[in-house]
């Protein structure tokens, strides 16, 4: 979330698209309701009328739920943009200032509407790599610049940047080449009609949410939009997040209280475990993942990527620059190097730890997809080659790809090529159940094989619950938080921080007992990784205790803090030590005998203690740069930015101390200052801590006037400002406010633009970095029922999406097949959790949702002779290829309608929709069928997200007198 | 009419999550029941004696042709002079006095089944569940009044129970003690409620609230005395008929014949009220 949870009760217009939260994130409807009581207005689109839809406002007597078939936010969104652009009901002051709208493109750069229809410029020929048909040539995806750093803008259309107030009304003729101009062409085709054509929408309702949802282009209102996988599950997921990110900067809503797109995650740690690099193409901290591309060749030249691959460009030289944050990049990647293998430690040096780091082939991807596509080998299929088997162990640490990966009857099979599987977890799960025998001759996960036949070695190893263990948690809006132990775990289950640290321990000694490698990289690594942080032995080499020593964790080597588990006989492994670690320390190499051992107090500041800023070659050590400043100590200042010094006449800083991210730090009562008007917009900075630097709000310097406006520097909203300085754009009125982003008034020296992680500082209306495109385009999902794609463009689906060769030769159903006509999608229930072992092991859960179903309209029930609660069979693609179809309940409703569908050449331009609930798998109290047999193995172009929300599918009546339609 | 405790349910900020269907099983130590998908996601389909409340869910069209999913936490009314208890052998003479009625009326209101003096569970011999049948207030089919004596669990039938109702929490008002029906209510009861009833200014359940209240994420459930519910909840009614709700209304009618009160936003009989 740009935002965060409890913000969202300062919006005017909240828009939930692609999420269903009242159904998924209960809680946020606290403060969605709170909005709504005090006159905002709730927008519901989604394919169902879903729980949350039961909440959507009324507009002029039409209610703002809008249907919308599966799969087409694009089209939704671009149609918003280009009514919101139409009627001039955008921002214009934030366009120019905030955002890349009045640059200047390569003049070789084409939208989809020039060219070659349904596509931009520079689409390669078809490649042989493995995991993407095509692949764009991003050379005109660029600015045109005066000189080198210096973008050239559309002065003649916007003036200058920062040159003062645009009066409102519709901008005279754009440059043609001008990212403006190529939006707005960009968008011409999508008019209310072909939106609805391709959506599904009512165009009185379409057009009423639109008018609502543009009225927050005035300076003093705001709207957030709350997405979730409903937005992301798709060969285009990216770019969805995309349209919704660009609304917001149409209409100025980033950066502002009640504003920005707000990812509501799905586990209460997800947005830590990303923090932490869950994720296969970056480090902790976001960084870069090490490739075997020539950047990143070692570790001076990856250092440079950030350095000056990073450095700012400056559209008026003499006006404020971009800070630019991943500019100082290098810091961050030599202090993780220093945590890692420091250069005390058998390393020496951080040139060799950086080639220590596995390189990834950078033409290959290495995601859930990939990691199910490499257990199993695959004969040539469609003119590539045979590819071999690469994976033969797996460790499943709280996941469970036998419910929840895609293309679930593939991934449970290829559990079966594997020699060992390792399941940590409260339960035995699907996966770590797929070999038992079903009761009629197979397994459990593959229902053809018997058990006796497969050959993993599957180990058990049992974890504890959240309420077992010590750690923190960080939540969707970044707020981490401490948890304490509540009680022991069960039997001999460990916490995963122990488990992890006894299973390091030991590969680190086998590696160490190995005889030396030829090839000393695949040994070394492990052998000479650092394990723990290594303040104690600096204890021991300076004679005496390191300052911090209580407060991460004591003696004991590694992570263990000499406690032994008395159950497991087993070292303890201390979490505090890990905070430590994470948040940084200084180290021999600083220069500062007076610092060594002492935590960095912040990733970048002049921080009144003077131990702050993370350095580059090892003089600091830190786990991850976004958490320098999270474990800290009583009577540490709040965050570096909010000093004494920075602000003039306030003498005390403002908000020290605060008290750690512990229970110290839970401070229930907003922060409401005297001699400034206190801000009243919730945001609570004495409760956890958010990263970056305790803001709350990213972006904030957007939610003041921009310099050269008459009001600089005064908030957009005075209702409910963030941050705000004086008239004179001298004092700085973050007290009582959010901490600044750029941390200097606007027009004044120092000043930044608000965007401060992009080059530009201007936000990316134009975004070159995606691999599919700069700006959204419609396309169908992979497995689609229409036969064209409704825009009339000749690519059907993304040309970049994400798909082995394996499952476009298998996987895919010809598009329009009349063996599959419906549009299918999935979906969860408040009463169960993701995989459904935290829940189908609770009874009292399972009574409120106690089996597997599938929601259909009633006109298909009709149709097909279903009545509610009729056992159905679903079938698509995937359970014909791998023989096991879905069996589920039918849930006949009014919240789902038969859908009409323009352009796409279906039959009769009409198409049924329905849902399926995927929680249900084989093992646990209550039990069922899973969603994820239906599912495709294809993902997004960007991120290779599965495409887990909209395919094909047919059903029927599992009852053998009923005459068989075409539905068979 | 003294101070009584009232719980408002706006159903208008009502999203139908059963949070307070668990945390009443769970704070009652109830068991889960055998359950069928059956084609809604009202499960259990009505209360029972493993669930005290119980969120409907209902697929409603209005008049002017939008689709509404609504939501109805069913359970127990609490009436002012409840109609069970009138009906009920162990409440009444000869069985009492000497001993303490089976159904208890506590002074602020909350109307609580007393297990130990339910005939239902002690012997059957002169109970014929006549609280049941007397509540006014019946739901399914065929109707049965609110206190329920039945469940399933692993396909056995559980029916050897006391009635089963929502008791308003009492135990968790630190007012556990059973006293006299006609007891007044005294000042101490009023300063131990104080601090746990609501103000409807945006503060944060008492964990001393019912179960219910506590567990609820949009604060659809309140409790306060009534003389502050009944006009928050007539202010409610005439918000929603401003904004698209004509037909918008408390249930029950009478809102001085309860203790538990419901906004809502269509007549009663779109509930099946």
């Amino acid at each position: 979330m740009t935002n965060h949870w409890n913000d969202i009760e300062n919006s005017d217009v909240i828009m939930i698209i692609g999420s269903n939260a009242a159904e998924n994130h209960p809680i946020s409807f606290k403060y969605v309701i709170k909005a709504m009581h005090n006159g905002g207005k709730l927008i519901v689109v989604d394919p169902r009328f879903t729980r949350s839809a039961s909440k959507a406002s009324t507009s002029n007597g039409i209610m703002l739920y809008s249907k919308m078939r599966s799969g087409t936010d694009i089209a939704f969104m671009n149609g918003m943009m280009k009514h919101a652009i139409d009627n001039g009901k955008v921002n214009w002051n934030y366009l120019r200032d905030c955002t890349n709208a009045s640059y200047m493109l390569h003049p070789g750069f084409e939208t989809c509407r020039e060219g070659n229809l349904g596509e931009f410029s520079g689409l390669q020929p078809e490649t042989t790599k493995r995991h993407r048909a095509n692949n764009y040539d991003k050379t005109t995806w660029a600015y045109q610049y005066v000189v080198a750093g210096q973008p050239l803008t559309d002065t003649a259309a916007w003036g200058a940047c920062n040159s003062g107030d645009i009066a409102s009304g519709l901008l005279a003729a754009p440059h043609a080449d001008s990212v403006w101009a190529k939006l707005i062409n960009q968008l011409s085709t999508y008019t209310i009609s072909e939106v609805c054509d391709i959506t599904g929408a009512d165009p009185t309702t379409l057009e009423e949410i639109y008018e609502v949802y543009t009225d927050t282009c005035a300076d003093n209102m705001s709207a957030c939009i709350m997405y979730a996988m409903g937005s992301t599950q798709h060969t285009y997921g990216t770019q969805n997040v995309r349209s919704y990110a660009m609304m917001q900067l149409l209409m100025g809503n980033t950066g502002v209280a009640g504003g920005g797109i707000n990812a509501l995650r799905g586990e209460s740690n997800v947005q830590g475990s990303t923090d932490m690099c869950l994720l296969w193409h970056i480090l902790p901290g976001y960084l870069a993942a090490t490739t075997t591309k020539a950047a990143h060749k070692n570790r001076t030249q990856y250092n440079l990527t950030y350095t000056a691959g990073k450095a700012p460009l400056d559209v008026t030289p003499g006006d404020p620059v971009s800070l630019t944050w991943w500019s100082k990049g290098n810091r961050y990647m030599d202090s993780l190097l220093q945590a890692w293998w420091p250069l005390e430690g058998a390393a020496g040096s951080l040139n060799t730890a950086y080639d220590y780091l596995p390189k990834a082939d950078n033409n290959r991807a290495y995601s859930h997809i990939d990691i199910f596509e490499d257990m199993v080998t695959v004969p040539p299929v469609g003119g590539f080659p045979e590819k071999v088997q690469e994976i033969f162990g797996l460790m499943c640490w709280g996941q469970n790809p036998a419910v929840g990966g895609p293309s679930a009857s593939f991934e449970r099979a290829n559990l079966a090529n594997l020699d060992w599987l390792v399941s940590v977890d409260l339960w035995e799960t699907e996966t770590a159940a797929f070999w038992k025998p079903d009761g009629s001759g197979g397994s459990l996960g593959i229902p053809g094989r018997a058990p006796a036949t497969i050959n993993t070695t599957v180990y058990q190893l049992p974890a504890a619950a959240s309420y077992e263990k010590e750690g923190s948690v960080c939540n969707s809006g970044r707020w981490s938080q401490w948890r304490y132990k509540a009680a022991e775990p069960p039997g001999l289950a460990m916490d995963d921080l122990s488990i992890m640290s006894e299973l390091a321990q030991r590969l680190i000694t086998a590696y160490q007992a190995a005889p030396p490698s030829p090839h000393p990289n695949l040994r070394d690594p492990v052998a000479n990784l650092w394990w723990g942080p290594y303040c104690d032995p600096l204890a021991v080499a300076t004679g005496g205790a390191t300052p911090h020593e209580d407060a991460h964790g004591g003696a004991g080597q590694n992570y263990d803090d000499g406690a032994t588990d008395s159950r497991t006989g087993l070292l303890h492994a201390n979490p505090h030590k890990v905070a430590w670690e994470i948040n940084g320390y200084w180290c021999p190499s600083c220069g500062v005998p007076g610092n060594i051992g002492w935590r960095v107090d912040c990733f970048w500041a002049n921080h009144p203690a003077g131990r702050s800023t993370l350095q580059t070659n090892g003089a600091t050590s830190s786990g991850n740069w976004l958490y320098c400043s999270h474990y800290v100590n009583p009577g540490d200042p709040i965050n570096c930015f909010d000093t004494s010094t920075t602000f003039p006449g306030g003498g005390a800083p403002d908000d020290g101390p605060l008290m750690g991210n512990r229970q110290e730090n839970r401070d229930p009562v907003d922060v409401v200052r005297t001699g400034y008007p206190g801000t009243q917009i919730g945001l609570y900075r004495g409760w956890s801590v958010c990263w970056p630097v305790n803001r709350r709000i990213i972006y904030n310097g957007a939610s003041v006037y921009q310099p050269g406006h008459p009001n600089v520097g005064q908030p957009l909203a005075p209702q409910k400002w963030v941050v705000a300085w004086d008239a004179a754009g001298t004092v700085f009125r973050t007290p009582g406010g959010d901490v600044s982003d750029g941390y200097k008034p606007p027009g004044g020296a120092g000043c930044r633009m608000p965007f401060i992680m992009h080059r530009e500082g201007h936000a990316h209306l134009f975004g070159y970095g995606r691999q599919d495109g700069p700006f959204p385009e419609h396309y169908e999902p992979w497995d689609t029922v229409c036969t064209q794609n409704p825009l009339g463009t000749p690519h059907l689906n993304s040309p970049t999406l994400f798909r082995h060769p394996r499952a476009q030769a298998m996987e895919r159903a010809t598009p329009g097949s009349p063996q599959f006509p419906a549009v299918a999608t999935t979906y969860r229930l408040t009463e169960h959790w993701q995989s459904g072992q935290m829940t189908r092991n609770n009874p009292r859960l399972c009574q409120l949702q106690p089996e597997a179903f599938v929601e259909l309209s009633e006109e298909l029930a009709t149709a097909l002779g279903i009545s509610n609660g009729d056992t159905v069979q679903i079938k698509t693609q995937r359970t014909e290829l791998y023989g096991k179809r879905m069996l589920a309940k039918a849930c006949v409703t009014k919240r789902f309608k038969p859908y009409s569908l323009v352009g796409g050449g279906v039959p009769d331009d009409e198409v049924h929709h329905v849902g399926v609930i995927w929680h249900y798998g084989y093992s646990g109290h209550c039990t069922g069928h899973s969603a994820n047999l239906l599912t495709p193995h294809c993902g997004d172009a960007n991120t290779a997200i599965p495409e887990s929300k909209a395919f094909t599918c047919n059903l029927r009546k599992i009852n053998p007198t009923w005459p068989h339609g075409p539905w068979l | 009419m003294a101070n009584h405790a009232m719980m408002l349910i706006d159903t208008s900020k009502c999203i139908g999550c059963k949070a307070c269907q668990v945390a009443c099983q769970q704070w009652h130590s109830l068991p889960a029941e055998d359950t069928t998908f059956e084609g809604s996601y009202t499960n259990p389909p009505d209360k029972s004696g493993a669930n005290f409340t119980v969120v409907k869910y209902i697929e409603h069209v209005d008049g002017n042709g939008d689709l509404r999913f609504l939501f109805f936490p069913d359970r127990c009314r609490h009436c002012l002079n409840p109609v069970c208890k009138a009906a009920c052998p162990a409440s009444n003479p000869p069985h009492t006095p000497p001993h303490p009625p089976a159904i208890h009326v506590f002074p602020w209101g909350g109307v609580a089944i007393n297990e130990s003096r339910c005939n239902n569970a002690l012997s059957k011999d002169w109970c014929n569940k006549e609280c049941e049948m007397a509540c006014p207030f019946k739901t399914g089919f065929p109707p049965k009044g609110v206190p329920r004596f039945e469940y399933e669990k692993d396909g056995q039938p559980v029916n050897n129970l006391p009635a089963q109702k929502c008791d308003f929490c009492y135990d968790r008002f630190g007012n556990a003690d059973l006293r006299g029906d006609n007891d007044p209510p005294t000042p101490q009861d009023g300063a131990r409620f104080r601090g746990y009833f609501s103000t409807f200014s945006g503060d944060p359940p008492h964990s001393n609230r019912p179960a219910c209240e506590v567990a609820c994420p949009t604060c659809a459930l309140r409790v306060s005395w009534h003389t502050v519910v009944i006009p928050y909840a007539n202010s409610r009614v005439s918000s929603l008929q401003g904004d698209g709700f004509p037909d918008a209304c408390l249930y029950p009618p009478t809102p001085v014949g309860t203790h538990m009160l419901w906004v809502l936003q269509y007549r009663p009989e779109v509930y099946g009220l």
